[in-house]
């Protein structure tokens, strides 16, 4: 069974709600849509700052992994853009992940959107683009 | 703004692995107003189709690329086109007037064109190969020689000229000149009548406020 294991790294593919998904790199037209949808909570980013450095120190998580850790307490008042944002990033459709796929899935594939997309580049585009300025 | 930094020849970034020159004088108007179409339309269906025509400009190659990759190249791309400083003929903000009934669409280019080419003889590709910046130095020169043109000309005419009885002698009246021209650090004087003036010991109220304050 190693060799399947190893071909679900390779391959980057996460098992959501018993289906086994190939997670690729988002596309232009979700990447506009998950700027728009993450751009105010990273307005908030300055107030969870040492909950984000901890995060990121810990279990060497990827960008978005601790991005969503340090502000869960803030993005749990709002489920349904987590939920907009998983299901943009793995392009499946919001109410196959709203029935399907539960909370604990969902922050165990965060390691493997981590490693596919490149989160840096969405700081970048986010700051520019989806962050409104000044709060 | 300094001139030689404005004129350097090499000019360029490096975005995913790609060199990009900056954008010459006439794609920098196109890549300006797409970015403005851009902004307005961001998060609408309209927004692909305007960013892959600056890509196209740019001659971005976004394949093998992703979704967040793609924005942040369009921002790197955004910071590399945008003007290194804005001359003073440029800061003046124009107060919302109606249009003239001659006014149309991306007449602002066919406006800068017109000055250079009647001032220096180049064509409108000479024009649209300068950098930004350089072709604003220029045309901010224009408008002060045509300022100082005009103001030779009126001194030849009686109309500029204002007799002053007390005197008995002409006064030359200056041109107006647009508001960019002229240094506001000076305070304006206001002649005041003799008799308006404010009489008896006058009481500054800030100077005692200051005082009071321990």
């Amino acid at each position: 069974m190693k060799w399947l294991k190893r071909l679900f790294i390779k391959k980057n593919i996460v098992v959501l709600g018993n289906e086994k998904i190939e997670v690729k790199p988002i596309g232009l037209e979700n990447a506009i849509k998950f700027v728009l949808l993450i751009g105010p909570y990273l307005v908030l980013i300055d107030d969870f700052r040492p909950q984000f450095e901890q995060a990121l120190k810990t279990n060497d998580a990827g960008l978005i992994s601790a991005l969503l850790h340090s502000l869960v307490s803030e993005m749990q008042k709002t489920p349904g853009d987590i939920v907009k944002m998983v299901s943009l990033l793995i392009d499946k459709p919001i109410e196959w992940i709203a029935l399907n796929v539960t909370a604990q899935e969902i922050m165990d594939v965060l390691p493997v959107l981590d490693k596919v997309n490149d989160f840096g580049a969405l700081l970048v585009a986010a700051q520019n683009l989806g962050v409104p300025h000044g709060r | 703004m300094d001139f030689l930094k404005i004129i350097k020849p090499k000019q360029d970034a490096r975005i995913f692995n790609q060199y990009i020159l900056r954008a010459l004088f006439g794609n920098h108007l196109r890549l300006a107003d797409l970015a403005d179409k851009i902004n307005q339309a961001f998060g609408d269906s309209d927004t692909i189709p305007l960013l892959n025509a600056y890509f196209s400009i740019t001659e971005f190659d976004t394949d093998n690329l992703s979704g967040f990759q793609i924005l942040s190249a369009y921002c790197q791309l955004l910071e590399l086109n945008q003007l290194q400083g804005l001359f003073a003929f440029q800061k003046v903000t124009d107060e919302q007037h109606e249009l003239e009934p001659y006014a149309y669409e991306g007449r602002f280019i066919v406006w800068w064109v017109h000055k250079l080419a009647s001032r220096y003889g180049w064509t409108r590709q000479e024009i649209f190969n300068l950098w930004p910046e350089e072709a604003g130095a220029y045309l901010q020169e224009i408008l002060l020689s045509e300022i100082d043109e005009l103001e030779q000309q009126r001194s030849l005419s009686e109309l500029s000229y204002k007799y002053d009885k007390h005197s008995k002698k002409s006064r030359f009246i200056p041109t107006p000149k647009p508001n960019w021209m002229v240094s506001d650090d000076k305070p304006r004087m206001i002649k005041m009548r003799r008799d308006m003036i404010p009489m008896g010991e006058i009481i500054n109220l800030d100077e005692m406020a200051k005082e009071t304050i321990h």
